[in-house]
């Protein structure tokens, strides 16, 4: 008769428990990749490959092509300058120092804008090398997106609440048979008792009042 | 009036009340203990949660402090000094920093040729506008020097300060990726339910009780109606 306690959901309790544990370990795992991934990445584009001595040898190349060409212009300009002061019987006066003064100057000049045209060509190439490594690390996050396993791991106990059978109790599904027997007998038993004692006692017979029990 | 199958009746409706209660109190002291339970594991999760949530917060804020201690004005002002110095020698070949010095070799290199006969007075004349206009070449190179340790250059301001929130920018979106991961499993921990308790075969106590008060009730009728018989 005493009806038992005892937990309707423990099932589904500890499949949710095991559902986020296996979110836990999947999270430490997904981290562990973003950390690797962000190593390597950073390896990849570091000092070892894209060091001091990557971008040098660039501006170097840069210089390479560049300043030949000055200084072939220089030259020439300068025989130029030589054979026009010579003509001019100008080529050991002061006159010979002021245009020499200025092509020097010129030259200087030019160069430092090479130099400086090949130092700004290489902070680009730099800025290439940094972007190309910002887009690695977005790859990076694209591929270990949280949401994505947030959603996942949610929707995996979610449709598991869907799906999950019914634990709670059936209820009442057999009575027993006491109760059943009592109940069965005990409104006869009772109409019948009543009966007897409502029907008069004439002389002539018995009567005709009865009691009904439906 | 007192029949025995009345007292019977009384007396089980009497035990199944009672019966019924125990199961209750026992129902609820085991949901008590789930509760308990349940709590005690929400707990222990969101502690474990704050904490590594805390860690990773503090990863962000250390890149981010740290970035922005290498951006103070005085910071940024040597490191301007120091690109400036470096363009200063890296635009201007070693050619022309000798001839700003005034090297006798640099400066008898730049004479053309034919001016090697001509007299110390047009000699040293010639080198010497040479020589200033070296200076003020140099002094040019210098200005674009310091223009472009703002800018454009390799280790200019710019580069550098790119460089720098890139790199703590990187340490942060790693901690904040993390924190999202760490906030995503948390949420399924949360989603956890307590144990629900429920009391098997409850109703049959009822109904018990039901047709205990029934037989009860059909025995006083049945004594009632008795007492009634003419």
């Amino acid at each position: 008769m005493g009806g038992k306690s005892g937990p309707s959901n423990n099932q589904m309790v500890q499949f949710q428990m095991e559902q986020a544990r296996k979110a836990e370990q999947k999270e430490n795992l997904r981290q562990a990749r973003l950390d690797q991934g962000k190593t390597a990445i950073d390896e990849l584009f570091g000092p070892d490959n894209f060091g001091d001595s990557f971008f040098n040898k660039y501006n170097k190349a840069s210089l390479d092509y560049a300043l030949p060409q000055l200084e072939g212009q220089y030259d020439t300009a300068k025989s130029g300058m030589t054979a026009d002061l010579a003509r001019a019987g100008l080529l050991r006066s002061s006159s010979a120092g002021f245009a020499q003064g200025q092509m020097e100057n010129q030259m200087a000049v030019n160069e430092a804008g090479l130099r400086a045209k090949a130092d700004t060509d290489t902070s680009a190439l730099r800025q290439s090398i940094a972007s190309q490594q910002q887009q690695a690390y977005n790859q990076l996050y694209q591929t270990e997106d949280p949401t994505v396993a947030a959603n996942t791991a949610a929707n995996s106990a979610a449709n598991a609440q869907l799906t999950q059978p019914n634990t709670g109790a059936l209820g009442d599904m057999f009575k027993p048979i006491v109760i059943g027997l009592g109940s069965a007998v005990a409104p006869v038993y009772g109409a019948s008792q009543a009966n007897s004692y409502l029907n008069p006692r004439s002389p002539s017979g018995s009567g005709s009042a009865t009691y009904s029990n439906g | 009036m007192c029949d025995p199958i009345s007292i019977i009746g009384l007396a089980l409706s009497v035990g199944m009340a009672y019966a019924n209660y125990a199961a209750q109190e026992d129902m609820a002291n085991q949901q008590q203990a789930a509760n308990d339970s349940w709590v005690d594991y929400q707990r222990r999760q969101a502690a474990d949660f704050q904490k590594r949530d805390e860690a990773l917060r503090r990863n962000a804020e250390a890149a981010r402090s740290a970035s922005l201690g290498e951006l103070t004005p005085e910071k940024q002002k040597a490191a301007q000094e120091n690109e400036e110095a470096r363009l200063k020698e890296t635009l201007s070949s070693e050619d022309v920093a000798n001839l700003e010095k005034g090297d006798p070799n640099a400066l008898a290199s730049k004479m053309l040729s034919g001016q090697e006969g001509a007299g110390d007075y047009a000699k040293t004349n010639i080198q010497a506008q040479i020589q200033q206009a070296a200076i003020e070449a140099r002094k040019r190179i210098q200005a674009l020097a310091a223009v472009q340790s703002y800018g454009g250059s390799q280790f200019g301001l710019t580069n550098r300060a790119n460089t720098i929130l890139n790199a703590s920018g990187q340490d942060i979106r790693l901690a904040g990726n993390e924190r999202a991961g760490e906030l995503a499993a948390y949420n399924v921990a949360k989603a956890v339910e307590p144990i629900k308790i429920v009391q098997h075969g409850g109703q049959s106590l009822g109904a018990g009780a039901a047709a205990g008060a029934q037989i009860a009730g059909g025995g006083l009728g049945n004594a009632m109606a008795s007492g009634m018989s003419v």
